[in-house]
């Protein structure tokens, strides 16, 4: 298992986002977490990225107890995530927005920025070469002296799936990729997924409110409501649950 | 040890009552208040002249008005001129920059404050003036350990009616001990007594400012929790948009808790004025300042928070150099005290930023 | 003749010193989008430290002495944006201005209460001069050596300070600076990235500390008020949050305007301290990008180049 989480819990003050979610993904799985508005999937979300810190439980990432890390240490980590509303850095270029996140194989502290120094130029080739050769992938080649408040919304969503993959992640969360898309844009994303998983050797877990896209796209899924995961299993299997059903009474299931 | 401690409270209590408006304020439209100190500045130089103009030091000798009412006099010319300032204030600087954002806002109410300053300068000079405060004049030839300054000779004037109209009152020259001679000299010029003049006894001060505190605290939080207006204001405070939808004007829920806020401020700067006894154009910085860091102490847009608040750095403002001087025999503690209250800001700002008796608000991922 | 001079002369120094402030101010408000109300604290330790070192080390040779508190100057306060800087950067928008407010004012109050024989207390002291010695016959030369000096350090602050901010920490600053929860969710520690910024700009107001102190040849802790960090935030304004180049721009406007209106009679010149608040905050209302926005000249030449004429 690369990822577990057992008994995971977050209270505000009175009110239980989410209480007692296990959840486990194996190398390479694509799983769905699904359920209705406010069923506290962004909330899973955030303590998994160490956004926020569970209330009780424990998550592992790699075989390390990872409960207690912050965000950036968990991005160090291998988690990287793209958000439900865009968040990318509107006042850089495209290219910078991926080219901050990069990390070289060397540090490369003030004194060497500042000075121009010959590790600095190493440093500087390297995450551009490797920024430029991402956007490339996701398609954003012609695009990368843009300010990323100009682009489309779809290059944006790609956008922020290049600058997470900067990382170098082993999971990649996608929290609603699918958001605001056309079917025609969905289907081109299901694919773009896929094919990400397979090249960067990916672990990924996604939230979205389309079911034809997780159930197209997902091997397994789980099913939150009221902060409680109500089902797992196959689309096949969550398609015909009572439970989930009910939980979903009226939409589309 | 109690003395200090009374002294902090009464301080405590001044500091209350400017931080109420800057907590109003904070609580309806998330505004730092800069200029909130020069509203204080602005109602106690209004008290200044109110007081000047009563003639409340020439007592003993007939006045205007009784010297209790002159100082109601003052307090409501304070208070309403204050509030007056803020009103308009709020409508020429701060509605502009409403939707602009907070640090543009924060940054127009540091240059109000500072305008207002120096137009202050330039209307009522930069010197600091000496505020007329209630004084004791004690009729008496036992004139041992008085210092010069505090003797005056009184003198009866009559028009041509026979009617006593004005006493004048004169300083006995500094210096000048008050021998016989002295004596023979006053009593040619026609100056019938002598009189010594004694500092009303601070415990008159402390008393008059944690008096109006408890009258003022009830009256505010009735204001804001059982009238109309009350209401309108914390309905603003908490969703500007949905109240203006639901038929509540904005601009006048505003204005009114700019009024509000100013208002108790102008009690607070006579207050604070009489106690030291000087009033200036810069008059309002500090404790500005300071009753800033009081309202953070309490929890920001909380109303008893700013109360508390006060209370608890006016205590802590004079109780910790009190402790450091006899603790540790820090003699210089006292010149200290305003590094301590900022210090305090910022270990409140960093470990409780919500302060004692404020909410949390999360961001949203 | 002379007198003309002398007062041209000390306008550009006075330039160069509030370019100084305004470049690193604009580094932490601008680049690093944190509200900061204490820069007059900074420069306040930079000056102090470096008159310190002056009245304590006369032995040594002038000029070695002169770098050597200009270094100390720097290095006092950036340890004073390190200590502040920790705690305080957790607090976002208008409680940080207040904290660092707070810190500046306790700069101020605890230079005003320093014994008499050790900073001067609230007298002020004396700084030896050991550049050279100035007399009425040398300030001409005297001026012109520190504006050059002056203007050597306002042209490093700002190579160093754009190479930054076009490398990976300058990037990762900015990007905290734009949306510090995104950042830190992609590996950035916001902390760090804000730290570093703060001790960088600290570092530079230590050093127009340290030049202003050596060419006055007197502080005293009214120099370092608050007045005097809302006129840096002028400068920035004017310049354009986050331009380098603006800060140039900014500084001289200022100043000039300044010092021009002294020259004027009493009646006029003192108006000079409710008109540049009202700038500001008309500037803020109108036109908060100030005059250049995030641009840069170069930009702006290159831009210009490049539009057929």
């Amino acid at each position: 298992m690369i990822f577990e989480a057992r008994g995971l819990t977050k209270r505000y003050g009175g009110l239980t986002a989410v209480s007692g979610v296990d959840m486990e993904l194996a190398q390479g799985d694509l799983v769905g977490l699904i359920g209705p508005n406010g069923a506290g999937k962004t909330t899973c979300f955030n303590l998994i990225t160490g956004a926020d810190a569970p209330t009780s439980g424990t998550i592992r990432f790699k075989g390390e107890d990872v409960t207690r890390a912050r965000d950036f240490q968990m991005a160090r980590k291998g988690v990287a995530r793209t958000f439900q509303n865009i968040r990318l850095w509107k006042e850089m270029d495209v290219l910078d927005n991926v080219r901050a996140v990069c990390r070289a194989g060397e540090p490369c502290g003030f004194a060497a920025a500042a000075l121009r120094l010959p590790r600095f130029r190493r440093v500087e080739r390297a995450v551009t070469e490797k920024a430029t050769s991402l956007l490339q992938r996701l398609g954003l080649g012609d695009v990368l002296a843009e300010s990323p408040g100009d682009l489309p919304y779809g290059d944006q969503r790609r956008l922020e799936i290049a600058r997470a993959l900067a990382l170098d992640p082993d999971l990649l969360l996608l929290d609603e990729p699918a958001a605001g898309m056309n079917p025609t844009e969905k289907a081109r994303l299901m694919e773009t997924v896929r094919d990400l998983r397979r090249e960067f050797d990916l672990t990924i877990l996604l939230i979205d409110h389309d079911m034809k896209f997780v159930m197209g796209i997902c091997e397994r899924i789980y099913v939150l409501d009221h902060g409680e995961r109500i089902a797992h299993g196959t689309p096949a299997e969550i398609r015909c649950d009572k439970k989930v059903i009910e939980a979903y009474l009226g939409s589309e299931c | 040890m109690l003395d200090y401690l009374l002294n902090g409270l009464a301080l405590g209590a001044i500091f209350a009552f400017i931080a109420l408006g800057y907590t109003m304020v904070y609580g309806i439209i998330k505004l730092i208040n800069f200029a909130h100190g020069e509203f204080f500045m602005f109602g106690a130089f209004l008290g200044f002249f109110v007081l000047r103009d009563l003639g409340v030091e020439r007592l003993p000798l007939p006045q205007p008005l009784p010297i209790l009412l002159s100082y109601v006099a003052a307090l409501t010319a304070a208070s309403l001129g204050a509030g007056a300032l803020a009103v308009v204030t709020e409508r020429i600087a701060y509605r502009p920059v409403r939707r602009a954002g907070r640090i543009a806002a924060l940054i127009t109410a540091v240059c109000v404050s500072l305008i207002l300053q120096n137009l202050a300068i330039k209307a009522w000079g930069a010197k600091p003036q000496a505020y007329p405060q209630p004084r004791e004049w004690i009729d008496t030839d036992d004139l041992a350990g008085a210092a010069p300054a505090n003797l005056y000779a009184v003198k009866r004037v009559e028009t041509t009616g026979g009617e006593v109209v004005e006493n004048e009152v004169r300083v006995v020259e500094a210096g000048a001990a008050l021998d016989d001679a002295t004596r023979a000299r006053l009593r040619a010029e026609g100056h019938e007594r002598v009189y010594r003049q004694v500092p009303l006894d601070r415990g008159w001060t402390r008393g008059f400012v944690l008096l109006a505190l408890l009258l003022w605290a009830p009256v505010l939080w009735f204001l804001v929790k059982r009238t109309r207006m009350g209401k309108a204001m914390r309905a603003v405070s908490e969703d500007s948009d949905a109240a203006r939808l639901m038929g509540i004007d904005i601009n006048r829920v505003i204005a009114w808790t700019f009024f509000l806020g100013a208002f108790v401020a102008g009690v607070g700067g006579v207050a604070y004025c009489v106690s030291y006894g000087k009033v200036e154009p810069l008059t309002g910085f500090l404790p500005g300042m300071k009753a800033f860091i009081a309202a953070v102490i309490g929890g920001i847009g909380s109303i008893p928070g700013a109360i508390l608040g006060g209370l608890v750095l006016g205590t802590a403002e004079s109780l910790i150099p009190y402790a450091l001087r006899e603790g540790l025999g820090w003699e210089a503690a006292f010149a200290w005290k305003d590094a301590i209250a900022f210090a305090l800001l910022i270990l409140i700002l960093v470990f409780r930023p919500t302060g004692i008796l404020g909410r949390a608000v999360r961001e949203k991922v | 003749m002379s007198g003309e001079l002398l007062f041209w002369l000390n306008l550009l120094v006075t330039v160069g010193i509030y370019t100084l402030l305004a470049v690193s101010l604009n580094l932490i408000n601008g680049h690093a989008g944190m509200f900061h109300l204490g820069h007059h604290g900074f420069w306040a330790l930079g000056a102090y430290a470096a008159t310190w070192l002056t009245l304590n080390a006369a032995s040594l040779p002038g000029p070695l002495l002169y770098v050597l508190s200009l270094l100390l100057a720097m290095a006092v306060a950036a340890i004073g944006g390190l200590t502040i800087g920790i705690p305080c950067l957790r607090l976002r928008g208008d409680y940080l201005a207040i904290a660092t407010l707070g810190f500046g004012e306790i700069v101020r109050i605890a230079v005003q209460n320093s014994p008499h024989d050790f900073l001067g207390g609230s007298l002020g002291t004396k700084v030896p001069r050991v550049l050279m010695e100035v007399t009425r016959t040398t300030q001409v030369p005297f001026r012109f050596l520190t504006l050059a000096i002056v203007a050597v350090a306002c042209a490093a602050a700002i190579l160093v300070f754009r190479n930054f901010l076009r490398s990976l920490p300058g990037r990762r600053l900015l990007a905290v600076a734009q949306d510090e929860t995104a950042a830190g969710l992609l590996g950035i520690d916001p902390t760090r990235s804000k730290v570093l910024a703060f001790v960088m700009g600290s570092a530079v107001a230590g050093l127009a500390g340290g030049l202003y102190a050596h060419y006055m040849g007197g502080i005293n802790p009214l120099n370092f008020n608050f007045m005097e960090m809302v006129k840096m935030f002028l400068v920035i304004v004017l310049g354009g949050m986050g331009s380098l180049s603006g800060c140039v721009i900014g500084a001289f406007l200022v100043v000039a305007t300044e010092q021009l209106l002294n020259r004027a009679p009493e009646a006029i010149a003192s108006w000079w301290q409710v008109l540049f608040p009202l700038i500001l905050a008309l500037m803020i209302v109108f036109r908060p990008q100030g005059i250049f926005g995030r641009k840069e000249i170069t930009d702006m030449i290159r831009a210009w180049r490049r539009s057929p004429a």
